[in-house]
């Protein structure tokens, strides 16, 4: 983004620091508004669209498909009502709070799309510190949400609140040590270097580095689930006990926000994940210029997107957790298991050298073994859905 | 521009700072605490202290404020519940301009114009160089502090867990 | 870098701007009636009963305090990774894995005491807590 001012300045001819800073400010602002507008409130919509289009085929129901093609402007048109709403608080609602917690859920996790990057040069800030500011940003989301739960003055609010900052507080351990693992590999935190120290071959990828990382790349995705407040770890906003959670009591905008959070947090989780593990935006080395920018930015979207359907995927098919059985996976699972992967990354790292021919042999072993993990997988779906007598459901995704 | 964000973040610390001690409500107390926290932030961003600026939001403004928080809503104080502290208004004002004078008077004795990470390319306290220096320098300190995180955490759940 | 930086700082005003803006659009147009039972809070369709916020779980404070605990470690233990590889290439791997080890080592101690007390289950034994109303 820098460089790209930079020429601009240039090409005007502009000199004097107090014309450069104000156009780094105002082409800062032009970045940030574009991101926010362009693309992140249109993702997040269209997102929402897709996951209730796919949960209503996975249950062999139609969906939203009236407004635009398909439906995919049901976003747009939800956005709207939102708008048009009457804005309700409680009248025992503590009123400072009940305003404040929607600020802090969204900044808190729009933030984190500062640093995501979209290929090598388009992103807004490359930090230094980028993994590391990712959890800080996010960090804010518990926050708001016990204060929403809190202000609420409602019960269902209260235990909604309590619940999932507590999950999202927990989760966070096993989610910082395994990327822990990712960042000692890498050596750097700047997420753009995460990318640049894997390569565009599976084999190259964090996840297939060592066997370590790839069980990392396991407990990094399910404690990203949880953080996210996703099924199976959905307890906070569980439907059939607590009503809506902690957004019980919102109405209008403030609700928007709190579901506009929720579903740019998908996001957030596929992007940080393919960063940390998939290999980000790395393509062979087959194009330049313009064309190699696109085409990271397809293959990075891709790998993301897929992520997202899976997340998606995940919520549909699985039960919900017990409260004691979140708490359990959690502490008596995720924390050691992660533990013990940063120490047996340090180990590797040290035994098989980067690059060396073990090492080498190793990554393509796992590539085959994730290969074989996914084959039997498929098998069992294509055994599953012959059990089920296809012949009645619907697997035509646009009818 | 460096010099306005630094006056806007300065304003945004000292005010949320003394909104916290100035409100009623524990709980606006401590969304005042968050503003000036993330403020704090803020300045060491107008720094280029990318790490500094991580940590500020993580440890204090995520991980602390939520246990403050916590706390707050354990003990569920009201306004009516809590008891005036006797001091004055004036006191209350003497005793601060005391502390603030005694604050400057110890940062100008031991800070006196020096920097422990002077600034280089890479901003004020890099991320390489403080590793490098909790490494080599301060390896002792970086491994007591671990003792200390442990004795914190058995102390804190010892006390916590007492019956009363 | 500092314009990184800075860039972060201006991204989260936008945000908070865009919140902000939207919610006053929505304040300028949304119907305005207040009154009747609309100001209640939701309790399955019922007056509510008693105070809304109740007395809840003592673990969830030892849970924060337990997460304080570990993040302030992985606060120190992040700029440590960093350096690592550039220790290995440099041979100093065996120091820096050490330094590593026991730093989490001690942690990971913690970790087994408190599992040792029981406090990482949600449902501790505990006979007198069953009178106190209490959450989950």
């Amino acid at each position: 983004m820098q460089q790209l001012l930079d020429r601009f300045i240039e090409s005007r001819g502009w000199t004097g620091d107090w014309a450069i800073e104000l156009v780094y400010f105002l082409g800062m602002l032009f970045f940030a508004v574009a991101l926010l507008l362009v693309v992140v409130t249109p993702f997040t919509g269209i997102v929402s669209w897709a996951e209730r289009r796919i949960a209503a085929r996975m249950q062999s129901r139609v969906g939203p498909n009236r407004v635009g093609p398909q439906g995919i402007l049901q976003w747009a048109a939800d956005g709207l009502k939102c708008i048009l709403k009457e804005d309700l608080i409680p009248e025992d609602a503590d009123r400072i709070l009940f305003t404040a917690a929607p600020y802090l859920v969204f900044c808190g996790l729009f933030g984190a799309f500062a640093v995501l990057p979209f290929s090598e040069h388009l992103v807004i800030a490359d930090l230094d510190a980028g993994a590391f500011y990712v959890m800080a940003i996010t960090s804010l989301v518990p926050l708001g949400i016990i204060m929403s739960g809190w202000a609420s003055n409602n019960k269902w609010s209260l235990l909604g609140g309590m619940r999932s900052a507590a999950q999202i507080i927990s989760y966070e351990i096993p989610a910082a040590l395994s990327l822990l693992a990712v960042v000692l590999a890498a050596g750097t935190l700047s997420l753009q270097g995460i990318i640049r120290a894997q390569g565009w071959s599976p084999a190259d990828w964090f996840l297939f580095r060592n066997p370590f990382l790839f069980t990392g790349f396991f407990y990094f995705f399910v404690a990203n689930l949880a953080e996210g407040n996703r099924t199976p770890f959905d307890l906070p906003e569980a439907e059939s006990e607590l009503v809506a959670g902690y957004s019980t009591e919102y109405s209008g905008m403030r609700f928007a926000f709190f579901m506009l959070a929720e579903w740019a947090n998908l996001y957030v989780v596929a992007s940080v994940v393919n960063v940390a593990f998939l290999g980000g935006w790395n393509v062979p080395p087959i194009a330049e210029g313009v064309v190699l920018t696109i085409l990271q930015m397809v293959v990075f979207a891709a790998k993301s997107l897929v992520l997202v359907f899976v997340i998606i995927w995940v919520r549909w098919t699985l039960p919900r957790l017990r409260v004691d059985q979140m708490m359990l996976l959690c502490w008596k699972y995720l924390v050691p298991l992660s533990f013990l992967n940063v120490l047996g990354t340090a180990v590797w790292m040290m035994i098989v050298p980067e690059g060396s021919a073990a090492g080498r042999v190793a990554s393509w072993l796992l590539v085959l073994v994730g290969l074989s993990l996914s084959g039997l997988f498929g098998l069992r779906v294509r055994k599953n859905l012959k059990d089920a007598d296809v012949g009645r459901l619907y697997l035509n995704p646009f009818s | 521009m460096q010099t306005i964000a630094f006056w806007v973040f300065s304003f945004l610390a000292v005010a949320g700072a003394v909104l916290t001690v100035t409100r009623k409500n524990p709980l606006s107390s401590a969304l005042s605490l968050v503003v000036s926290l993330v403020a704090v932030a803020g300045l060491f961003a107008t720094l280029s202290a990318h790490f500094l600026f991580a940590i500020q939001l993580l440890v204090y403004a995520g991980a602390v404020m939520v246990l403050v928080i916590y706390v707050i809503m354990i003990l569920n104080l009201r306004e009516r519940d809590m008891r005036v502290l006797g001091l004055s208004r004036p006191r209350a004002a003497l005793a601060s301009v005391a502390s603030l004078a005694v604050l400057l008077v110890l940062a100008r004795v031991f800070a006196g114009g020096r920097t422990a990470f002077p600034a280089d390319a890479k901003g004020l306290g890099s991320i390489e160089e403080l590793a490098t220096a909790l490494f080599t320098r301060y390896l002792l300190q970086f491994e007591v502090v671990s003792v200390l995180l442990l004795a914190a955490m058995v102390g804190a759940v010892v006390l916590a867990m007492r019956k009363f | 870098m500092l314009f990184d930086l800075a860039n972060v700082v201006v991204f989260l005003a936008v945000a908070l701007g865009f919140v902000w803006a939207t919610l006053l659009a929505s304040r300028l147009i949304q119907p305005r009636a207040p009154g009747g039972d609309k100001g209640l809070t939701y309790e399955c369709g019922e007056l509510p009963v008693g105070a809304g916020r109740i007395q809840f779980n003592f673990r969830f404070y030892i849970l924060a305090l337990i997460f304080l605990v570990f993040e302030v470690e992985i606060a120190f233990v992040f700029p440590v990774a960093v350096v690592f590889r550039e220790w290995l290439e440099s041979g100093r791997a065996a120091t820096a894995f050490a330094e590593i080890f026991l730093f989490i080592g001690i942690l990971f101690l913690g970790l087994v005491y408190l599992w040792r007390k029981g406090e990482l289950s949600w449902h501790k034994e505990e006979p007198e807590a069953e009178d106190v109303p209490s959450v989950r």
